[in-house]
């Protein structure tokens, strides 16, 4: 890939070479972007984003093109944003802005903080994400957003899972039937609404289980104990919980989830986390 | 703005060379340059040499007399205290001493024959977490280029505009175009990274390196047709990023397209398909395929649009605009009906394969472990919309806006959702106050989430009112203007609890010529959640400024909110005042 990028480096700059040999498709003023240009592009992308901490989507549905890739699920996805989280703050840093003639694209940093509508938990989010804004006649424009998407919980966050401590010695673990104090997080922002999901959990030593992680804030999952035991007998699979084989360690048991939806153009991606038992 | 154009002499190099770290030290001595509005370029250029260090851009005479240099920038410093409380969960903000300094620099070359140079520079330097998180500066903007007849070349930041299912995104790197007879040609590589500074820091990086490159060739077909084709590519760097990134692998794409745009009388075609290749490291990689097309019929009076967009799930571009796993079919249409009434329809069937599934119980265990394969959920919606809005010939400045919308969903899962929402507005304006009035209601089901169902009633009204001594004949020299806005809501969730919030506003602004501009905002929510718990917020922002000379200002500013301090579980506040100078040139 990077003797690619450097031909066609090369090739770039062998186009530009003789271009004033050329006569122009068309005689034009040619065109530099500002960072007047920048300024407004900005200021109409704040405008979306107070009106969508408002809950006023009409305002955004006026903004946006019809022809907009993924139009109603957008719309949707912002709707349900408005009646499932209060208090929506979308706090923007480490911008960074490009621009053309008639589009800018605005890369940032991106916190969204809330509140449940069921029982009021705050809840945060977090992600980076690429605006596109495009010059129309009557102002800028939000064409698309890609990367983690800020606005509608349902249109693409990677989600993130964190599972402590990586590493267990065998003598911490019970006899079965017991459970052990182990740490699981699921934050998926695209999952706001549920009351629990499932992720999977699967051992060297061929055990198998669903694991529950049950909600904590809107789109957060978390457990802080985990049914996990050893004994001296082969595991049996879907049992309802974890047991190593305590003849045959060290053992590896995986926590492993699908991000059907994880942003940025990106199919579904599996994520997963191991912990080591010794 | 320092512009110079005296001399019959033209910059024939230099400008797109000119040192980055040259610029930076320029803007800091633009009290001196700001003593010229229009100077020479002998003078300009002395000032670049003194500020970059370096050599300054040799001047070779032209041959009609005309050059023209332009530079424009700012810079502010701000210094500003803040105290916070409520944590991270609650609150961006940490309290303490903080600085934020900005800068941009603009400076552009015109030739003779009217090609541009340039270079663009934006910079933040600040030890406010709550701005930078990592580090404590940053480049905003990095761009140069030159651009003229027939032709473009852009370095550092350039924006990638070429299709909506080939290529269009940030990139930083390269970008040359240019015409070859009618033919354009326009090429691009270099690196999709989250900042300059994770560029150059992997400790700064949160995601992979992605090596891209991206071709694009347009040409016309007589009068009325324009086609193109693309040819893109991107490679995730897999060691790029530390062992904390997340856990995914790293995957590349390679994308193809073709397209067309047709315009002839009142019609008009827009249609573009694309193959693509994706591929996770050490996976079996996905072809796929998407395609779009949207046209329409302008007339007088209406306007139709009419659309279908179908992306695979596994179609991977650099198209920001290309959400994969979209199959979409619209028809659009604007009407003014009279001269008092417009109306705009909008029906559309939508298929989400990349909607959120509902979690399917484990398999049985089948030693050794196989993986588990996605298993696709497909969410079909179908919606409506329609907004009308009037105006009054005999009440003129009387405006109403209706607007109608419901979508019902369904999963292959066995799951719906339907969305429904209603809404007025009135507003009436006249030249010295203006008022609005407005509802708004929605209703919200999701059978996998029904927990959050519910109904919203939304009013909102607002009051303004200008005062100043503008006359017919003079302008103004002295301005007020006053808006009070209120919004009540209530959320009645299908559980039978109710969550209230009502909200007040004042923003008072005024600016007199000589003295300078001042506002003032107050505000303040009372409401409850659905447990029953009180809300109460309030807050307030005071803001003075004034112009020193004529490129110098002065802001002084005091903002506060204070959030639920009765409820310590969910209490935050912040408070900062600060102020900040700035310079224009």
């Amino acid at each position: 890939m990077r003797s690619e990028f450097f031909l066609l480096l090369i090739a770039c700059l062998a186009i530009i070479a003789p271009a004033k040999a050329q006569a122009p498709a068309a005689e034009q003023k040619p065109q530099v972007a500002g960072f007047e240009d920048m300024k407004a592009a900005r200021a109409a992308l704040d405008e979306i984003i107070r009106a969508y901490e408002t809950g006023d989507i009409g305002t955004i549905q006026a903004r946006l093109d019809p022809a907009m890739i993924g139009y109603q699920r957008f719309l949707d996805g912002m709707r349900r944003d408005t009646a499932n989280l209060k208090q929506i703050r979308l706090h923007l840093f480490e911008a960074n802005v490009t621009a053309g003639p008639d589009v800018a694209m605005i890369q940032v940093a991106w916190e969204k903080r809330f509140f449940g509508v069921a029982d009021f938990t705050p809840g945060i989010f977090s992600g980076r994400s690429s605006f596109l804004m495009h010059r129309s006649r009557d102002g800028w424009r939000l064409a698309a957003v890609s990367g983690d998407n800020p606005f509608s919980s349902e249109s693409g966050v990677l989600a993130t899972l964190t599972v402590m401590p990586a590493a267990i010695p065998l003598a911490a673990v019970p006899f079965c039937p017991g459970a052990f104090p182990l740490s699981i997080e699921l934050v998926d922002p695209d999952l706001a609404g549920l009351q629990s999901v499932t992720i999977e959990a699967f051992t060297s030593q061929g055990d198998r289980e669903g694991v529950v992680l049950t909600a904590v804030s809107p789109g957060r999952f978390r457990r802080s104990t985990l049914p996990l035991c050893q004994d001296p007998a082969p595991p049996v699979g879907s049992s309802g919980g974890v047991e190593i084989r305590n003849t045959a360690v060290p053992a590896t048991l995986t926590f492993r989830y699908i991000d059907a939806n994880p942003g940025a153009n990106r199919p579904p991606a599996t994520l997963s986390r191991s912990v080591v038992i010794r | 703005m320092i512009r110079c154009s005296r001399q019959a002499e033209t910059i024939r190099r230099g400008l797109t060379s000119a040192a980055l770290p040259g610029l930076v030290l320029g803007l800091s001595n633009s009290p001196a340059l700001a003593t010229s509005q229009l100077a020479d370029n002998g003078a300009v250029l002395a000032q670049f040499a003194q500020a970059s260090g370096g050599p300054a851009p040799e001047l070779v005479k032209g041959e009609d007399g005309t050059t023209q240099i332009e530079w424009h920038g700012n810079a502010t410093v701000d210094f500003y205290s803040r105290s916070a409380s409520g944590g991270a969960t609650l609150t961006p903000y940490s309290g303490g001493q903080f600085h934020r300094i900005g800068m941009q620099s603009d400076l552009r070359g015109t030739a003779p024959e009217g090609d541009v140079s340039w270079m663009q520079l934006a910079l933040t330097q600040s030890d406010d977490p709550s701005l930078l998180l990592l580090g404590n500066s940053q480049i905003n903007t990095l761009s140069a280029g030159r651009a003229g007849q027939g032709y473009r070349l852009a370095l550092g930041d350039v924006a990638v505009s070429h299709s909506s299912l080939g290529a269009n995104m940030p990139l930083r790197g390269i970008l040359a175009q240019r015409y070859f007879g009618q033919t354009l040609v326009s090429a691009s590589a270099g690196v999709i990274a989250e900042s300059w500074e994770a560029l150059a820091d992997q400790g700064r990086r949160r995601m992979f390196l992605k090596n891209a490159y991206a071709l694009k060739a347009e040409s016309p077909f007589g009068q009325n047709l324009q086609a193109y084709a693309t040819v893109q590519g991107y490679r995730e760097d897999g060691d790029s990023v530390g062992a904390n990134a997340p856990a995914l692998v790293p995957s590349s794409g390679n994308t193809a397209t073709a397209g067309l745009n047709w315009r002839e009388g009142r019609y008009y075609l827009q249609a573009e398909g694309g193959l693509s290749r994706y591929g996770e490291k050490g996976l079996d990689g996905h072809r796929d395929r998407a395609l779009i097309v949207d046209g329409g019929w302008q007339g007088d009076k209406l306007g139709l649009r009419l659309g279908h967009h179908d992306l695979g799930r596994y179609y991977a571009s650099l198209s920001g605009l290309a959400g994969a796993g979209i199959r979409e079919t619209y028809a659009n249409a604007s009407w003014q009906a009279a001269q008092w009434m417009s109306l705009t329809g909008d029906v559309r069937r939508s298929e989400n394969q990349m909607a959120a599934p509902p979690v399917p119980p484990p398999p049985p265990t089948i030693p050794p472990t196989p993986v588990t394969p996605y298993t696709p959920f497909v969410g079909k919606t179908e919606a409506a919309n329609l907004r009308a809005q009037f105006t009054f010939l005999d009440v003129p400045g009387l405006g109403l806006g209706l607007s109608v919308g419901e979508s019902h969903g369904k999963s292959s899962g066995g799951s719906s959702n339907r969305n429904a929402n209603q809404g007025a507005n009135l507003t009436y304006m006249q030249p010295a106050w203006n008022a609005s009035l407005g509802y708004q209601n929605s209703t919200l089901k999701n059978s996998i989430a029904a927990g959050s169902d519910s109904r919203s009633d939304t009013w909102t009204a607002s009051y303004g009112r200008n005062w100043s001594d503008a006359t017919a004949v003079a302008p103004a020299s002295w301005m007020l203007n006053a808006t009070a806005s209120g919004s009540f809501q209530r959320q009645h969730l299908e559980n039978g609890t109710t969550s209230t919030l009502n909200t007040l506003n004042l923003v008072v602004m005024g600016e007199r010529s000589q003295w300078g501009r001042l506002s003032a905002i107050l505000g303040g929510s009372r409401g409850h959640d659905a447990t029953g718990g009180e809300l109460r917020q309030h807050w307030y922002q005071l803001d003075a400024g004034r112009a020193l000379g004529q490129r110098g200002g002065i802001r002084l500013y005091l903002r506060a909110m204070s959030s639920f301090q009765d409820r310590a579980a969910i209490a935050y506040r912040d408070k900062t005042a600060g102020v900040q100078l700035s310079y224009a040139f």
